[in-house]
Protein backbone atom coordinates (compact mmCIF):
# COMPACT_ATOMS: atom_id res chain seq x y z
CA UNK A 1 0.00 0.00 0.00
CA UNK A 2 1.30 3.38 -0.58
CA UNK A 3 0.03 6.84 0.65
CA UNK A 4 -3.25 8.23 -0.10
CA UNK A 5 -3.22 11.54 -1.31
CA UNK A 6 -4.86 14.05 0.04
CA UNK A 7 -5.97 17.64 -2.08
CA UNK A 8 -3.16 19.64 -0.89
CA UNK A 9 -0.92 16.54 -1.76
CA UNK A 10 -1.75 16.96 -5.46
CA UNK A 11 1.03 19.53 -6.14
CA UNK A 12 4.49 17.98 -6.06
CA UNK A 13 7.23 20.66 -5.43
CA UNK A 14 9.92 20.80 -7.91
CA UNK A 15 12.78 18.45 -7.23
CA UNK A 16 10.75 16.36 -5.07
CA UNK A 17 10.21 13.56 -7.57
CA UNK A 18 14.28 13.22 -7.81
CA UNK A 19 13.96 13.38 -4.41
CA UNK A 20 11.39 10.31 -3.70
CA UNK A 21 13.27 8.44 -5.99
CA UNK A 22 16.42 8.82 -4.08
CA UNK A 23 14.82 7.95 -0.95
CA UNK A 24 13.51 4.97 -2.45
CA UNK A 25 16.60 3.40 -3.99
CA UNK A 26 17.83 3.98 -0.53
CA UNK A 27 14.81 2.67 1.47
CA UNK A 28 15.95 -0.59 -0.94
CA UNK A 29 19.55 -0.57 -0.08
CA UNK A 30 18.48 -0.71 3.78
CA UNK A 31 16.02 -3.52 3.08
CA UNK A 32 19.29 -5.27 1.31
CA UNK A 33 21.14 -4.60 4.08
CA UNK A 34 19.13 -5.23 6.97
CA UNK A 35 18.06 -9.04 5.28
CA UNK A 36 21.82 -9.57 4.43
CA UNK A 37 22.93 -8.91 8.45
CA UNK A 38 19.94 -10.96 9.95
CA UNK A 39 21.01 -13.94 7.45
CA UNK A 40 24.46 -13.42 8.66
CA UNK A 41 23.40 -13.48 12.12
CA UNK A 42 21.24 -15.97 11.99
CA UNK A 43 23.38 -18.42 10.00
CA UNK A 44 26.44 -17.54 12.39
CA UNK A 45 23.86 -18.39 15.12
CA UNK A 46 22.57 -21.63 13.83
CA UNK A 47 26.15 -23.11 13.26
CA UNK A 48 26.87 -22.45 17.29
CA UNK A 49 23.16 -24.61 18.18
CA UNK A 50 24.59 -27.32 16.00
CA UNK A 51 27.10 -28.23 18.60
CA UNK A 52 24.10 -28.41 21.11
CA UNK A 53 22.73 -31.19 19.84
CA UNK A 54 25.90 -32.75 17.64
CA UNK B 1 24.38 26.29 10.72
CA UNK B 2 20.52 25.85 11.93
CA UNK B 3 19.57 26.33 8.35
CA UNK B 4 21.61 23.54 7.32
CA UNK B 5 20.60 21.20 9.83
CA UNK B 6 16.60 22.11 8.84
CA UNK B 7 16.22 18.70 6.76
CA UNK B 8 16.37 17.20 10.16
CA UNK B 9 13.57 19.01 11.34
CA UNK B 10 9.95 16.97 11.43
CA UNK B 11 8.15 19.37 8.96
CA UNK B 12 11.07 18.00 6.71
CA UNK B 13 10.37 14.88 6.93
CA UNK B 14 7.04 14.50 5.78
CA UNK B 15 6.39 11.77 3.09
CA UNK B 16 5.97 13.16 -0.13
CA UNK B 17 2.72 11.53 -2.23
CA UNK B 18 3.20 8.31 -3.91
CA UNK B 19 6.34 7.00 -0.54
CA UNK B 20 5.93 3.76 -0.09
CA UNK B 21 5.43 3.05 3.47
CA UNK B 22 7.11 -0.20 3.52
CA UNK B 23 10.11 2.37 2.73
CA UNK B 24 9.98 2.90 7.13
CA UNK B 25 10.60 -0.06 8.67
CA UNK B 26 13.90 -1.29 7.21
CA UNK B 27 15.18 2.37 8.46
CA UNK B 28 13.39 1.45 11.91
CA UNK B 29 15.31 -2.09 11.66
CA UNK B 30 18.81 -0.07 10.46
CA UNK B 31 18.73 1.77 14.28
CA UNK B 32 17.92 -0.94 15.90
CA UNK B 33 20.36 -3.33 14.78
CA UNK B 34 23.10 -1.00 15.08
CA UNK B 35 21.67 -0.31 18.99
CA UNK B 36 21.37 -3.86 19.67
CA UNK B 37 24.96 -4.39 19.41
CA UNK B 38 24.68 -3.82 22.76
CA UNK B 39 23.92 -7.05 23.72
CA UNK B 40 26.70 -8.52 22.27
CA UNK B 41 29.14 -6.13 24.21
CA UNK B 42 30.18 -9.57 26.18
CA UNK B 43 32.29 -10.49 23.12
CA UNK B 44 34.93 -7.52 24.65
CA UNK B 45 35.31 -8.32 28.15
CA UNK B 46 38.36 -10.56 28.29
CA UNK B 47 40.16 -8.41 25.37
CA UNK B 48 39.54 -5.38 27.77
CA UNK B 49 39.80 -6.83 30.93
CA UNK B 50 43.47 -7.81 29.39
CA UNK B 51 44.26 -4.55 27.74
CA UNK B 52 43.41 -2.65 30.96
CA UNK B 53 45.38 -5.23 32.93
CA UNK B 54 42.62 -6.64 34.89
CA UNK B 55 43.84 -10.06 35.19
CA UNK B 56 40.34 -12.09 36.00
CA UNK B 57 38.36 -9.12 37.46
CA UNK B 58 35.76 -8.59 35.18
CA UNK B 59 33.58 -6.38 36.94
CA UNK B 60 34.90 -3.44 35.80
CA UNK B 61 34.37 -4.45 32.26
CA UNK B 62 30.89 -5.02 33.15
CA UNK B 63 30.16 -1.81 34.35
CA UNK B 64 30.79 -0.61 30.88
CA UNK B 65 27.44 -2.53 29.99
CA UNK B 66 25.82 -1.61 32.95
CA UNK B 67 26.42 2.03 32.59
CA UNK B 68 24.91 1.75 29.00
CA UNK B 69 21.93 -0.07 30.44
CA UNK B 70 21.00 2.25 32.87
CA UNK B 71 21.45 5.05 30.38
CA UNK B 72 19.66 3.36 28.09
CA UNK B 73 16.50 3.63 30.52
CA UNK B 74 17.36 7.14 31.11
CA UNK B 75 17.52 8.37 27.78
CA UNK B 76 14.30 6.62 27.26
CA UNK B 77 12.40 8.03 29.89
CA UNK B 78 13.36 11.56 30.10
CA UNK B 79 14.16 11.89 26.08
CA UNK B 80 11.00 10.58 24.87
CA UNK B 81 8.50 13.96 24.44
CA UNK B 82 11.74 15.55 22.78
CA UNK B 83 11.12 12.57 20.25
CA UNK B 84 7.76 13.29 20.03
CA UNK B 85 8.41 17.42 19.22
CA UNK B 86 11.33 16.91 17.29
CA UNK B 87 10.24 14.05 15.15
CA UNK B 88 12.17 10.46 14.14
CA UNK B 89 14.74 12.20 11.92
CA UNK B 90 16.33 14.23 14.49
CA UNK B 91 16.46 11.40 16.78
CA UNK B 92 17.70 9.22 14.62
CA UNK B 93 20.58 11.26 13.80
CA UNK B 94 21.15 12.50 17.28
CA UNK B 95 21.19 8.85 18.48
CA UNK B 96 23.14 7.81 15.64
CA UNK B 97 25.61 10.52 16.51
CA UNK B 98 25.39 9.52 20.45
CA UNK B 99 26.13 5.94 19.44
CA UNK B 100 28.62 6.35 16.97
CA UNK B 101 30.92 8.95 19.26
CA UNK B 102 30.24 6.02 22.40
CA UNK B 103 32.32 3.97 20.31
CA UNK B 104 35.30 6.71 18.63
CA UNK B 105 35.73 7.96 22.73
CA UNK B 106 35.28 4.16 23.81
CA UNK B 107 38.41 3.48 21.17
CA UNK B 108 40.45 6.48 22.37
CA UNK B 109 40.07 5.29 25.88
CA UNK B 110 41.49 1.60 24.75
CA UNK B 111 44.13 3.19 23.18
CA UNK B 112 44.99 5.62 25.68
CA UNK B 113 44.55 3.03 28.51
CA UNK B 114 42.08 5.39 30.33
CA UNK B 115 38.70 3.16 31.43
CA UNK B 116 37.17 6.31 32.64
CA UNK B 117 36.58 7.36 28.66
CA UNK B 118 35.16 3.99 27.96
CA UNK B 119 32.79 4.35 30.51
CA UNK B 120 31.87 8.11 29.35
CA UNK B 121 31.75 7.19 25.67
CA UNK B 122 30.75 3.77 25.27
CA UNK B 123 28.63 3.69 28.66
CA UNK B 124 27.72 7.06 28.95
CA UNK B 125 27.42 8.76 25.30
CA UNK B 126 26.46 5.59 23.62
CA UNK B 127 23.23 4.51 25.85
CA UNK B 128 22.22 8.02 25.50
CA UNK B 129 22.33 6.94 22.10
CA UNK B 130 20.65 3.87 22.63
CA UNK B 131 17.63 5.19 24.31
CA UNK B 132 16.92 7.83 22.37
CA UNK B 133 17.53 5.29 18.94
CA UNK B 134 15.28 2.51 20.58
CA UNK B 135 12.44 5.03 20.83
CA UNK B 136 13.03 6.93 17.80
CA UNK B 137 11.02 4.98 15.42
CA UNK B 138 8.20 3.69 17.20
CA UNK B 139 5.21 6.24 16.78
CA UNK B 140 6.42 6.90 13.48
CA UNK B 141 5.89 3.37 12.71
CA UNK B 142 2.36 2.79 14.66
CA UNK B 143 1.56 6.08 12.80
CA UNK B 144 1.85 4.38 9.43
CA UNK B 145 0.81 1.15 9.96
CA UNK B 146 -2.28 1.74 12.10
CA UNK B 147 -4.24 -1.02 11.02
CA UNK B 148 -0.86 -3.66 11.98
CA UNK B 149 0.33 -1.48 14.75
CA UNK B 150 2.00 -5.14 16.32
CA UNK B 151 3.04 -6.26 12.83
CA UNK B 152 5.33 -2.84 12.75
CA UNK B 153 6.39 -2.21 15.79
CA UNK B 154 7.51 -5.91 16.36
CA UNK B 155 9.29 -5.75 12.78
CA UNK B 156 11.73 -3.00 14.55
CA UNK B 157 12.57 -4.03 18.09
CA UNK B 158 13.18 -7.34 16.21
CA UNK B 159 16.07 -5.72 14.86
CA UNK B 160 17.00 -4.77 18.25
CA UNK B 161 17.37 -8.76 19.47
CA UNK B 162 18.91 -9.36 15.99
CA UNK B 163 21.30 -6.80 16.43
CA UNK B 164 23.69 -8.60 18.67
CA UNK B 165 23.33 -11.55 16.74
CA UNK B 166 25.04 -10.09 14.04
CA UNK B 167 27.58 -8.02 16.12
CA UNK B 168 29.16 -11.23 17.93
CA UNK B 169 30.32 -12.90 15.45
CA UNK B 170 31.07 -10.03 13.01
CA UNK B 171 33.47 -8.48 16.36
CA UNK B 172 34.71 -11.68 17.25
CA UNK B 173 36.03 -12.10 13.30
CA UNK B 174 36.64 -8.70 13.35
CA UNK B 175 39.13 -8.62 16.94
CA UNK B 176 40.94 -11.78 15.05
CA UNK B 177 41.49 -9.97 11.75
CA UNK B 178 43.07 -7.20 13.50
CA UNK B 179 45.46 -8.84 16.64
CA UNK B 180 48.95 -9.69 16.01
CA UNK B 181 48.89 -13.36 17.26
CA UNK B 182 45.32 -13.95 17.51
CA UNK B 183 45.75 -18.01 19.01
CA UNK B 184 47.42 -15.69 21.94
CA UNK B 185 45.51 -12.16 22.16
CA UNK B 186 42.92 -10.03 20.71
CA UNK B 187 42.84 -7.37 22.93
CA UNK B 188 45.35 -5.30 20.23
CA UNK B 189 42.26 -5.71 17.33
CA UNK B 190 39.73 -4.08 20.22
CA UNK B 191 40.30 -0.41 18.22
CA UNK B 192 40.81 -1.03 15.05
CA UNK B 193 37.54 -3.22 15.56
CA UNK B 194 35.91 -0.54 17.59
CA UNK B 195 36.60 2.12 14.54
CA UNK B 196 35.03 -0.08 11.92
CA UNK B 197 31.97 -0.69 13.89
CA UNK B 198 31.20 2.63 14.06
CA UNK B 199 31.93 3.21 10.32
CA UNK B 200 29.01 0.82 9.57
CA UNK B 201 26.74 2.31 12.19
CA UNK B 202 27.29 5.78 11.31
CA UNK B 203 26.37 4.40 7.80
CA UNK B 204 23.47 2.09 8.68
CA UNK B 205 22.06 4.77 11.23
CA UNK B 206 22.60 7.57 8.99
CA UNK B 207 20.96 5.96 5.93
CA UNK B 208 17.73 5.50 8.91
CA UNK B 209 17.64 9.13 9.18
CA UNK B 210 17.48 9.60 5.89
CA UNK B 211 14.85 7.21 5.00
CA UNK B 212 12.18 7.69 7.40
CA UNK B 213 8.93 9.69 6.88
CA UNK B 214 5.87 10.92 8.68
CA UNK B 215 2.99 10.63 7.17
CA UNK B 216 1.40 13.64 6.23
CA UNK B 217 -2.21 14.55 7.42
CA UNK B 218 -4.77 13.20 6.63
CA UNK B 219 -2.90 9.86 5.39
CA UNK B 220 -4.18 6.28 6.15
CA UNK B 221 -3.35 2.92 4.30
CA UNK B 222 -5.32 2.63 0.94
CA UNK B 223 -8.61 0.86 1.34
CA UNK B 224 -8.59 1.23 5.06
CA UNK B 225 -10.91 2.19 7.26
CA UNK B 226 -10.60 2.40 11.49
CA UNK B 227 -13.23 0.25 13.13
CA UNK B 228 -14.64 1.63 16.17
CA UNK B 229 -16.66 -0.33 17.72
CA UNK B 230 -14.42 -3.51 16.76
CA UNK B 231 -12.29 -3.71 19.81
CA UNK B 232 -12.99 -2.34 23.21
CA UNK B 233 -9.42 -2.09 24.42
CA UNK B 234 -8.51 0.03 21.18
CA UNK B 235 -9.53 3.88 22.13
CA UNK B 236 -10.72 6.62 19.83
CA UNK B 237 -8.97 8.74 22.01
CA UNK B 238 -5.60 10.36 22.96
CA UNK B 239 -3.51 10.61 26.55
CA UNK B 240 -0.75 12.37 26.77
CA UNK B 241 2.75 11.30 28.07
CA UNK B 242 2.15 13.62 31.19
CA UNK B 243 -1.18 12.61 31.84
CA UNK B 244 -0.63 8.60 30.57
CA UNK B 245 1.37 8.34 34.06
CA UNK B 246 -1.31 9.26 36.16
CA UNK B 247 -3.55 6.75 34.96
CA UNK B 248 -3.55 2.77 36.75
CA UNK B 249 -3.49 1.47 33.09
CA UNK B 250 0.68 2.80 32.74
CA UNK B 251 1.34 1.38 36.15
CA UNK B 252 -0.51 -1.76 35.63
CA UNK B 253 1.62 -2.17 32.09
CA UNK B 254 4.79 -1.13 34.20
CA UNK B 255 4.26 -3.92 36.17
CA UNK B 256 3.19 -6.45 33.18
CA UNK B 257 6.36 -5.64 31.59
CA UNK B 258 8.14 -5.83 34.58
CA UNK B 259 7.18 -9.29 35.47
CA UNK B 260 7.63 -10.37 31.70
CA UNK B 261 10.91 -9.53 31.38
CA UNK B 262 12.12 -10.39 34.84
CA UNK B 263 11.40 -13.30 34.23
CA UNK B 264 12.42 -13.87 30.55
CA UNK B 265 16.14 -12.04 31.77
CA UNK B 266 16.57 -14.60 34.72
CA UNK B 267 16.69 -17.24 32.13
CA UNK B 268 18.81 -15.21 29.58
CA UNK B 269 21.49 -14.22 32.09
CA UNK B 270 21.86 -17.31 33.29
CA UNK B 271 21.53 -19.61 30.05
CA UNK B 272 25.40 -21.16 30.23
CA UNK B 273 25.98 -22.37 33.24
CA UNK B 274 21.99 -23.23 33.87
CA UNK B 275 21.80 -25.56 30.67
CA UNK B 276 25.13 -27.05 31.86
CA UNK B 277 24.16 -27.69 35.80
CA UNK B 278 21.01 -29.19 33.85
CA UNK B 279 22.72 -31.63 31.86
CA UNK B 280 26.42 -33.09 32.71
CA UNK B 281 26.44 -34.18 28.84
CA UNK B 282 26.35 -29.98 27.52
CA UNK B 283 29.85 -28.55 27.56
CA UNK B 284 30.89 -25.03 27.22
CA UNK B 285 30.63 -24.39 23.24
CA UNK B 286 27.66 -26.95 23.25
CA UNK B 287 26.14 -24.23 26.19
CA UNK B 288 26.94 -21.39 24.09
CA UNK B 289 25.00 -23.11 20.75
CA UNK B 290 22.08 -22.82 23.49
CA UNK B 291 22.51 -19.37 24.34
CA UNK B 292 22.61 -18.39 21.05
CA UNK B 293 19.03 -20.55 20.19
CA UNK B 294 17.76 -18.33 23.01
CA UNK B 295 18.87 -15.18 21.41
CA UNK B 296 17.38 -16.30 17.93
CA UNK B 297 14.01 -17.56 19.82
CA UNK B 298 14.19 -13.96 21.54
CA UNK B 299 14.16 -12.22 17.68
CA UNK B 300 11.12 -14.54 16.40
CA UNK B 301 9.14 -13.83 19.24
CA UNK B 302 9.38 -10.28 18.72
CA UNK B 303 8.12 -10.03 15.56
CA UNK B 304 5.96 -13.54 15.22
CA UNK B 305 4.20 -12.77 18.89
CA UNK B 306 3.81 -8.90 18.29
CA UNK B 307 1.95 -9.65 14.54
CA UNK B 308 0.19 -12.37 16.30
CA UNK B 309 -1.82 -9.76 19.06
CA UNK B 310 -2.59 -7.72 15.75
CA UNK B 311 -5.35 -10.17 15.22
CA UNK B 312 -6.19 -11.70 18.65
CA UNK B 313 -5.85 -8.49 20.88
CA UNK B 314 -2.81 -6.86 22.77
CA UNK B 315 -4.60 -7.89 26.18
CA UNK B 316 -5.22 -11.38 25.01
CA UNK B 317 -1.53 -11.66 23.70
CA UNK B 318 -0.11 -10.53 27.37
CA UNK B 319 -2.28 -13.00 28.63
CA UNK B 320 -0.75 -15.92 26.72
CA UNK B 321 2.96 -14.27 27.94
CA UNK B 322 2.16 -14.38 31.32
CA UNK B 323 -0.75 -17.10 31.76
CA UNK B 324 1.23 -19.96 29.28
CA UNK B 325 4.62 -18.44 30.41
CA UNK B 326 3.78 -19.27 33.89
CA UNK B 327 3.05 -22.54 33.04
CA UNK B 328 6.01 -23.17 30.82
CA UNK B 329 8.21 -22.68 33.79
CA UNK B 330 6.71 -24.74 35.78
CA UNK B 331 7.00 -27.66 33.17
CA UNK B 332 10.79 -26.48 33.45
CA UNK B 333 10.86 -27.64 37.23
CA UNK B 334 8.55 -30.47 36.52
CA UNK B 335 10.01 -32.08 33.41
CA UNK B 336 13.02 -30.16 32.44
CA UNK B 337 15.61 -32.66 33.52
CA UNK B 338 14.24 -35.30 30.99
CA UNK B 339 16.17 -34.11 27.74
CA UNK B 340 18.14 -31.77 26.44
CA UNK B 341 15.36 -31.36 23.81
CA UNK B 342 12.48 -30.75 25.98
CA UNK B 343 14.34 -28.44 28.26
CA UNK B 344 15.75 -25.87 24.87
CA UNK B 345 11.87 -25.93 24.05
CA UNK B 346 10.59 -25.16 27.07
CA UNK B 347 12.97 -22.23 27.60
CA UNK B 348 13.00 -21.48 23.58
CA UNK B 349 9.23 -20.32 23.72
CA UNK B 350 9.36 -18.95 27.53
CA UNK B 351 12.25 -16.65 25.82
CA UNK B 352 10.00 -15.87 22.55
CA UNK B 353 7.56 -14.76 25.08
CA UNK B 354 10.68 -12.32 26.77
CA UNK B 355 10.65 -10.95 23.06
CA UNK B 356 7.42 -10.70 22.46
CA UNK B 357 6.57 -8.34 25.28
CA UNK B 358 9.01 -6.08 24.15
CA UNK B 359 7.90 -5.78 20.88
CA UNK B 360 3.90 -5.85 21.49
CA UNK B 361 3.92 -3.17 24.59
CA UNK B 362 4.19 -0.31 21.82
CA UNK B 363 1.11 -1.17 20.23
CA UNK B 364 -0.76 -1.90 23.88
CA UNK B 365 -0.45 1.54 24.93
CA UNK B 366 -0.83 2.89 21.39
CA UNK B 367 -4.54 0.85 21.97
CA UNK B 368 -4.63 2.50 25.70
CA UNK B 369 -3.49 5.79 25.12
CA UNK B 370 -3.64 6.49 21.62
CA UNK B 371 -1.20 7.69 19.00
CA UNK B 372 -0.94 11.21 20.13
CA UNK B 373 2.67 10.64 22.70
CA UNK B 374 3.18 7.09 22.34
CA UNK B 375 6.62 7.18 22.09
CA UNK B 376 7.10 9.34 25.08
CA UNK B 377 5.18 7.10 26.94
CA UNK B 378 6.89 3.90 25.42
CA UNK B 379 9.96 5.75 27.57
CA UNK B 380 8.66 6.48 30.18
CA UNK B 381 7.41 2.87 30.36
CA UNK B 382 10.83 1.73 29.84
CA UNK B 383 11.92 1.90 33.19
CA UNK B 384 10.63 -1.01 33.90
CA UNK B 385 12.81 -2.83 31.84
CA UNK B 386 15.64 -1.43 33.35
CA UNK B 387 14.48 -2.64 37.40
CA UNK B 388 13.58 -5.90 35.82
CA UNK B 389 16.87 -5.98 34.44
CA UNK B 390 18.23 -5.92 37.90
CA UNK B 391 15.98 -7.97 39.83
CA UNK B 392 15.69 -10.75 37.07
CA UNK B 393 19.33 -11.91 37.49
CA UNK B 394 19.36 -11.05 40.82
CA UNK B 395 16.64 -13.36 41.42
CA UNK B 396 18.47 -16.32 40.06
CA UNK B 397 21.28 -15.71 40.95
CA UNK B 398 21.33 -14.95 44.79
CA UNK B 399 18.79 -17.91 44.96
CA UNK B 400 21.79 -20.35 43.00
CA UNK B 401 24.45 -19.60 45.05
CA UNK B 402 21.99 -20.02 48.44
CA UNK B 403 21.56 -23.41 47.35
CA UNK B 404 25.15 -23.75 46.50
CA UNK B 405 25.60 -23.11 49.87
CA UNK B 406 23.16 -25.56 50.96
CA UNK B 407 24.97 -28.61 49.27
CA UNK B 408 22.22 -28.62 46.18
CA UNK B 409 23.29 -29.29 42.87
CA UNK B 410 22.70 -29.94 38.82
CA UNK B 411 18.91 -28.85 38.21
CA UNK B 412 18.33 -28.71 42.11
CA UNK B 413 20.13 -25.55 42.36
CA UNK B 414 17.36 -23.62 39.76
CA UNK B 415 14.22 -25.15 41.38
CA UNK B 416 13.27 -22.66 44.14
CA UNK B 417 14.42 -19.30 41.86
CA UNK B 418 12.29 -20.91 38.80
CA UNK B 419 9.34 -21.21 40.95
CA UNK B 420 9.48 -17.68 41.72
CA UNK B 421 9.32 -17.00 38.51
CA UNK B 422 5.83 -18.62 38.15
CA UNK B 423 5.19 -16.48 41.01
CA UNK B 424 6.28 -13.27 39.07
CA UNK B 425 4.55 -13.93 36.10
CA UNK B 426 1.23 -15.12 38.04
CA UNK B 427 1.36 -11.23 39.31
CA UNK B 428 1.79 -9.72 36.07
CA UNK B 429 -1.07 -11.73 34.33
CA UNK B 430 -3.12 -10.36 37.25
CA UNK B 431 -2.21 -7.09 36.69
CA UNK B 432 -2.72 -7.57 33.02
CA UNK B 433 -5.95 -9.19 33.42
CA UNK B 434 -6.96 -5.53 35.45
CA UNK B 435 -6.06 -3.43 32.60
CA UNK B 436 -9.39 -1.21 31.75
CA UNK B 437 -9.54 1.62 28.57
CA UNK B 438 -8.50 4.93 30.12
CA UNK B 439 -10.86 6.72 31.71
CA UNK B 440 -12.10 10.02 29.55
CA UNK B 441 -10.87 12.52 32.09
CA UNK B 442 -7.33 11.95 30.62
CA UNK B 443 -8.12 12.30 27.14
CA UNK B 444 -6.65 15.23 25.43
CA UNK B 445 -9.51 17.42 23.88
CA UNK B 446 -10.43 16.89 20.31
CA UNK B 447 -11.60 19.24 18.03
CA UNK B 448 -13.64 17.25 16.02
CA UNK B 449 -15.39 16.11 19.01
CA UNK B 450 -19.27 17.71 18.92
CA UNK B 451 -20.27 16.54 22.29
CA UNK B 452 -20.20 19.74 24.14
CA UNK B 453 -21.75 18.74 27.27
CA UNK B 454 -19.64 15.51 27.66
CA UNK B 455 -16.67 17.81 26.41
CA UNK B 456 -17.13 20.05 29.20
CA UNK B 457 -17.41 16.95 31.72
CA UNK B 458 -14.46 16.16 30.74
CA UNK B 459 -12.81 19.30 30.87
CA UNK B 460 -13.77 19.69 34.28
CA UNK B 461 -12.09 16.81 35.43
CA UNK B 462 -8.86 16.82 33.63
CA UNK B 463 -5.73 16.32 35.94
CA UNK B 464 -3.06 18.86 34.78
CA UNK B 465 -3.61 18.88 31.46
CA UNK B 466 -0.56 20.75 29.35
CA UNK B 467 -1.36 22.71 26.67
CA UNK B 468 -1.02 21.42 23.39
CA UNK B 469 1.00 23.63 21.42
CA UNK B 470 3.78 23.11 24.43
CA UNK B 471 3.31 19.36 24.07
CA UNK B 472 3.72 19.75 20.13
CA UNK B 473 3.75 16.42 18.16
CA UNK B 474 3.99 18.90 14.76
CA UNK B 475 2.12 18.12 11.74
CA UNK B 476 1.25 14.73 12.17
CA UNK B 477 -0.21 14.81 15.84
CA UNK B 478 -3.79 14.22 16.78
CA UNK B 479 -6.64 12.75 14.99
CA UNK B 480 -8.45 12.23 12.57
CA UNK B 481 -5.93 14.40 10.50
CA UNK B 482 -3.43 12.23 11.39
CA UNK B 483 -4.34 8.39 10.33
CA UNK B 484 -4.70 7.01 13.85
CA UNK B 485 -6.82 3.67 14.39
CA UNK B 486 -10.09 5.35 15.51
Amino acid sequence: MSSRPTPQQQAPAPGQGTSLAATKAAATGLWVLVGAGLAYGVSQTLLRVVQLFG
Amino acid sequence: MSSALSFLDRERTVAPPGFSRWSIPPAALAVHLSIGQVYAFSVFNLPLAERFGLGDRLQPIATIFSIAIVMLGLAAAFGGTWVERNGPRKAMALSGLCWVAGFLIGALGVSTGQLWLVYLGYGVIGGIGLGIGYISPVSTLIKWFPDRPGLATGMAIMGFGGGALIASPLSTTLLSAFAADPEASTADGIVPTFLVLAAIYAVMMGLGAWVIRVPAQGWKPEGWEPDEHAAPMRTTANVSAKNAIRTPQFWFLWIVLFCNVTAGIGILQQASPMVQDFFSSVDAAAAAGYVGLLSLCNMIGRFVWSSTSDVIGRKAMYTVYLGVGAGLYFLVVLFGTSSVLVFVLLTGVILSFYGGGFATVPAYLKDLFGGYQVGAIHGRLLTAWSAAGIAGPVIVTQVRDRQVAAGAEGSDLYGLSLSIMVGVLVVGFIANALVRPVDSRFHEPDDDDAAPAGGEAREAGRPGRAPREATGAGTVRRTPATGEAR
